[in-house]
C-alpha cells in the first residue's frame, strides 16, 4: 500500500490507518507491505 | 501496479514451466508442499498447477489461519460474545467458522453484537468510541498478524484504555511442520516456504527442514511468477543434491526477518504449552498467549469460557486435507454438503483455505494442460 497522508503522526494509506512502529519513518509516497493494519516491510 | 503486475508475465511463466520440466528427472515423483494458505490460493487462482509436470505434486500444508482454528475456540468465542456488555470484533473469515454450536454469524443473527473488523486497529477505535461496553477482538492468525495485535495491546496500554480485550488464538508455523514431518502419513520431498511470515522471522527458523529433515526449503512470494521460481528452485537443489533454506522473496524478505517485530511479539505474547489445532490435534509450544504482564487485557483471564474440546464433525476430512493427506475433492462432503456458503469444514470458509480455492477456482475436472 501507498502512504497516502500522515495527519498528527498518524500514518494512512487510501484513507486506512496504518502502525509504522515497525518500519520506522514513513512519508508519502512509501510503499509498504501492510498485514492487518500494521506495515511489515517498507518495501 | 509496482511489485504484483511484473510478476504475472505469461511469456516468463511458460519459460519458467519449461525450465521445471527441463529440471525434473522422468519416473520420479515429486512432492512439494506449499505451507501457506496464500500459495494455496495463488497457485489455484492462476492454474499453477497446470504448467507443472505430472510428475510434480504441489500439497497444500497447515498455513492457513482460518482453517486450523478448533471448534472449542469458536465456541468459546461465541460464549463471550451472546454476554450483553460485549461488543465481539473478528476479522470477516472468521464470523463463517464453523464451531459445535454454530458460527459468530448465526450468533450474530441470535442478538449477539459481532462485528467485522480489518484489524485489530478498528477494535481499538471501538473501545474508546463505546466506553460502556467491553471491546473484544478475536485474534487469529500466524506470525504474519500477531504483531498487529501485539503494537494495538500497547496502544491500549499507552492510552490506557480498560475495556478493550484480546482472545488471543495466534499459532507458530514451525511445530505443525514438525509434526508433519514426524507424521508416517506424509511423504514430502520440499516445501515452499510462507513468505509473508519470513518478513517478521526471518528465513532462519526454517533452517531445521534441511538441517533436520534433510528438506529443501524456498522462502517464496504470492504472484504466480514467484511460486513458479520457488518450485523451480527447490527441484533444482534436488537435482543439484543440496539441500538449504534459499529465499526467492529477496524483494521482501530479510533472512534476519524484522527485528522490531520479533521484540514486540516477545514483549507482548508468550508460547501455550500447547494448542490444539483444528485436524492436527494438541501440538506443544504451538500458539501465543498474552503474558501476564497484559492479564487485564486478556479476554480468557476476563471471562469465563467452556473450555470444552469438540470433536471435528465425522464427515468433514479438514484434517487429512491440512496434512496434505487427501486433496479437497477426495473429501466426501467436497462440494455437495460442504460448499463457501454453507461450510461443515474450516478449509471451505477462507479464500486461503485448500478447499475454498479448489471450489472457487472451478478445479473440479483437474485436467492438465500438457506442458
Amino acid at each position: 500500500m501507498r502512504v497516502t497522508e500522515i495527519r498528527a503522526g498518524t500514518v494512512f494509506c487510501d484513507g486506512a490507518e496504518v502502525m509504522t512502529e515497525l518500519v520506522g519513518d514513513v512519508e508519502p509516497g512509501d510503499e509498504l507491505l501492510v498485514h492487518a493494519g500494521v506495515a511489515l516491510v517498507k518495501l | 501496479m509496482k511489485y504484483s503486475q511484473e510478476f504475472r508475465d505469461a511469456e516468463l511463466g511458460r519459460a519458467l514451466a519449461a525450465e521445471i520440466l527441463a529440471t525434473v528427472e522422468p519416473g520420479r515423483h515429486y512432492k512439494v508442499m506449499e505451507v501457506c494458505g496464500g500459495h494455496t490460493h495463488a497457485i489455484y487462482k492462476y492454474g499453477i498447477a497446470d504448467l507443472l509436470p505430472e510428475n510434480v505434486e504441489l500439497v497444500h500444508g497447515p498455513g492457513c489461519p482460518v482453517c486450523v482454528i478448533p471448534m472449542g475456540r469458536v465456541d468459546d468465542g461465541i460464549a463471550v460474545a451472546l454476554r450483553p456488555e460485549v461488543i465481539f470484533t473478528c476479522f470477516g473469515d472468521m464470523l463463517r467458522v464453523p464451531g459445535g454450536r454454530g458460527s459468530l454469524l448465526d450468533a450474530k443473527a441470535e442478538g449477539a453484537d459481532v462485528r467485522m473488523v480489518y484489524s485489530p486497529l478498528d477494535a481499538l477505535r471501538l473501545a474508546r468510541e463505546n466506553p460502556e461496553r467491553e471491546i473484544v477482538f478475536f485474534a487469529v492468525g500466524f506470525e504474519t498478524t500477531a504483531p498487529s495485535t501485539a503494537l494495538t495491546l500497547l496502544r491500549a496500554r499507552a492510552e490506557g484504555i480498560r475495556n478493550f480485550f484480546v482472545y488471543c488464538n495466534h499459532v507458530t508455523i514451525v511445530p505443525p511442520l514438525r509434526a508433519l514431518l514426524e507424521s508416517p502419513d506424509l511423504r514430502l520431498e520440499g516445501f515452499i516456504g510462507p513468505g509473508h511470515v519470513c518478513t517478521v522471522v526471518g528465513a532462519r527458523p526454517f533452517e531445521f527442514l534441511p538441517s533436520d529433515y534433510g528438506k529443501p526449503v524456498v522462502i517464496s512470494g504470492f504472484e504466480p511468477l514467484d511460486v513458479l521460481q520457488s518450485v523451480h528452485m527447490v527441484l533444482r537443489q534436488l537435482a543439484e543434491k543440496r539441500c538449504v533454506v534459499e529465499n526467492q522473496y529477496k524483494r521482501v524478505v530479510p533472512y534476519g526477518g524484522n527485528p522490531a517485530a520479533l521484540r514486540v511479539l516477545g514483549e507482548v505474547f508468550e508460547l501455550r504449552p500447547h494448542f490444539e489445532w483444528r485436524g492436527l490435534g494438541f501440538i506443544s509450544h504451538s500458539a501465543l498467549a498474552l503474558r501476564e504482564e497484559f492479564a487485564d487485557l486478556d479476554a480468557e483471564k476476563r471471562y469465563q469460557v467452556p473450555g470444552v474440546r469438540v470433536a471435528d464433525p465425522k464427515a468433514c476430512q479438514c484434517g487429512e486435507v491440512l496434512k496434505g493427506v487427501i486433496k479437497p475433492w477426495e473429501c466426501k462432503v467436497f462440494g455437495t454438503a460442504c460448499t463457501p456458503e454453507r461450510p461443515i469444514g474450516t478449509c471451505m470458509v477462507s479464500s486461503e483455505g485448500a478447499c475454498a480455492a479448489y471450489y472457487n477456482f472451478g478445479r473440479f475436472a483437474r485436467e492438465k494442460v500438457a506442458v
